[in-house]
């Protein structure tokens, strides 16, 4: 869309949105210095580079489980597979994200204009974030080192693991220091909420620190591992949230040319996550380490923090959605802004209808998470991969997102209406696990109809996204 | 900025009033109700003896992989944790007042039965009056990562009729 229409788009009778940022404030069709474009190929390739491995990695755990096929891997499917688990979540839940950060860094410090302040920091920390992801890797495909399923951040325990996650985070770090450096991007919406993620990303790290300063010696390495990633790793659900927020505004301006509500509205909702995230650290002051106390207070932060600007920036988002419906057929970036919305509403709603033990648990986390890849996917496409001079081209990646999402949701309703009929957690999948009654087995087969829908969906993007990344940028672009 | 109509300008004041207020409300969770369970100074070795004593007069028969069933009549029961199992498996009456004494035998657990939670740190005892309500099944799972197998870490009570 052109920006002279702003001024059009401005009369809007009601006022959500009605603000319309100056030129330059966004970061859609942001030009790139060549370095900054080396930067955010880096990050980009991380990105979906950590998507990849963790791809695979699922299927080796799918291959390590089936006895004709055990035989073809080098190390007893045993010990290999909660390592490779590890892993998979580590890259499919953590890398993933973060990578998404430090491209976002990078185009919001392209908006920021004028001379730029500490620039070696940005492919500095994309350099050392890129080895860490690598080195991550290493103790799955050697099979070495203890895995350790602990929330948030699962660990292998081994050096050249927690070395790796080390220098994912300081990388990353360093990225959200060199943006907040160049503060002029942050003015607008979307540069904002990625000065959110990146604050509370700083603040995690901190959490992160303060744990490990005040765990006594001699845990076990379970404990030890769960408490370290406790705090910080609820610090970082503020960051994914802050993220997916800043993808939502940055497709809604693509697609419709403002940010879902208006500034003010969006700045109050978003910052108050920071005023939120900066509790956590006060935690560690406040309650023991290891006490029952310091676990509840941050699954309450959650609670009171993380609900609202979601819920405003939705709305907006949906209010936006149904006024401008007629654009919807012909703007596939408007499409993928409803999938991911509508996926992670259902998440949403579910997390009010928690049973504690049972399937829908699990269907609440897969629409959440669903909702916020979905909203990143639609981002590579729409923003990412453009600023990168490689425009999207065919509908294959569209379909692929179109696939993920809606397989996404009928897999996630399938998995809550099996929860509600009484499935148990981590059971799903299982035979005989007291799937009698004729709801439960059809909610089983559309649940399993779905997931492999997602996962075609999955794979296709990585393909498409990955084949676009390593192929020459468009000629006719620089 | 001076054209903002009315309502856009309360809906941005009352969603910061919002925040403000669950901000507020958070000194709150420090007295969030665990109340129900107390911890109680008792040694490792006065758990064990009133453990083997229940178990030794009140077992009632043995699952297949050697975890004791044991009915003990009202009061004092007690519940061993660890990786990654509760034992015994309990069979309580409906009705009846029952004082749960719970020890972890190795690392950190955490206990959440009947709605109320515990932590448990090794060498300390965790203590809940538990009144079952009608006949049925009650969950007892462990709260706290633990180790791989952390999720299989439950255990249900049988609640019988009371006789
Ligand atoms: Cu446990």
């Amino acid at each position: 869309m052109v920006k002279g229409e702003a001024a059009v788009l401005g009369q809007d009778a009601v006022g959500i949105g009605r603000e319309i940022e100056p030129r330059g404030w966004t970061i859609t069709g942001v030009s790139l210095s060549p370095a900054l474009r080396a930067e955010l190929y880096g990050w980009a390739l991380l990105a979906i580079g950590s998507l990849a491995m963790a791809g695979a990695l699922a299927l080796l755990l799918v291959l390590s489980r089936v006895p004709q096929t055990q035989v073809l891997l080098p190390w007893s499917w045993q010990s290999f597979f909660y390592t490779a688990l590890v892993t998979h979540v580590i890259l499919s839940f953590v890398v993933w994200f973060l990578a998404v950060l430090g491209a976002f860094t990078v185009l919001v410090t392209a908006a920021s204009g004028g001379a730029r302040r500490w620039s070696p920091l940005g492919p500095l920390g994309m350099g050392l974030s890129v080895v860490g992801g690598v080195l991550l890797v290493v103790p799955a495909l050697l099979n070495i080192g203890e895995p350790e399923l602990n929330n948030y951040v699962p660990i292998v325990v081994h050096p050249l693991y927690y070395l790796g996650l080390a220098l994912v985070a300081v990388g990353v770090a360093l990225a959200v220091v060199r943006m907040l450096a160049n503060p002029g991007g942050l003015r607008g919406c979307v540069g904002f909420a990625v000065g959110v993620a990146g604050l509370c990303y700083l603040i995690a790290l901190v959490c992160f620190a303060l744990a490990g300063l005040s765990l006594p010696a001699g845990l076990d390495l379970a404990t030890l591992n769960e408490r370290l990633f406790w705090g910080g790793g609820h610090i970082l659900q503020f960051v994914n949230t802050a993220l997916m927020l800043a993808a939502w505004t940055a497709i809604a301006e693509q697609a419709f040319g403002k940010p879902p509500v208006s500034p003010a509205l969006f700045r109050v909702a978003l910052g108050s996550m920071v005023v939120f995230a900066l509790a956590g650290p006060v935690f560690y002051g406040l309650f023991d380490i290891l006490s029952l106390e310091q676990r509840l207070a941050f699954t309450g932060l959650l609670w009171y923090g993380l609900a609202l600007p979601p819920i405003i920036v939705g709305s907006g988002l949906t209010v936006m959605l149904i006024r401008r419906r007629a654009e919807i057929l012909d703007s596939a970036a408007a499409q993928g802004l409803a999938i991911s919305l509508a996926v992670f509403v259902v998440g949403g709603v579910m997390g009010f209808f928690l049973g504690a033990s049972d399937a829908r648990t699990p269907s609440h986390y897969h629409a959440a998470i669903g909702g916020v890849n979905l909203a990143f996917m639609v981002l590579f496409v729409v923003v990412i991969l453009p600023a990168l001079a490689r425009n999207v081209r065919g509908a294959l990646a569209w379909r692929s997102i179109h696939l993920y999402g809606w397989g996404q949701l009928v897999f996630s309703l399938g998995m809550f209406v099996a929860g509600a009929a009484g499935v148990p957690r981590k059971t799903m999948g299982a035979v005989a696990q007291g799937i009698d009654s004729p709801l439960k087995k059809v909610a089983m087969g559309v649940y399993g109809l779905g997931g492999v829908a997602a996962v075609i969906g999955g794979v296709l993007f990585i393909i498409v996204v990955l084949s676009y990344l390593l192929a020459r940028k468009d000629s006719a672009h620089d | 900025m001076t054209d903002r109509c009315l309502w856009e300008r309360m809906l941005v004041g009352g969603t910061a009033a919002l925040l403000v207020a669950a901000f507020a409300a958070m000194p709150a969770w420090r007295g969030m109700p665990q109340a129900a369970f107390e911890s109680e100074s008792m040694d490792a070795t006065r758990f064990s003896a009133g453990y083997d004593a229940m178990v030794a007069r009140y077992k009632v028969g043995e699952t297949e992989d050697g975890l004791p069933i044991v009915r003990p009549p009202p009061g004092d029961v007690y519940v061993a944790a660890e990786r990654w199992r509760f034992r015994p498996l309990l069979e309580l009456q409906a009705g009846q007042s029952y004082r749960l004494h719970v020890a972890s035998q190795d690392i950190l657990h955490g206990i959440v039965v009947d709605g109320h939670e515990a932590l448990l740190v090794p060498g300390q005892a965790a203590l809940l009056t538990l009144t079952p309500t009608g006949p049925g099944s009650m969950s007892m799972v462990c709260s706290e990562y633990c180790g791989l197998e952390h999720n299989k870490m439950r255990s249900l009570i049988t609640v019988l009729e009371k006789e």
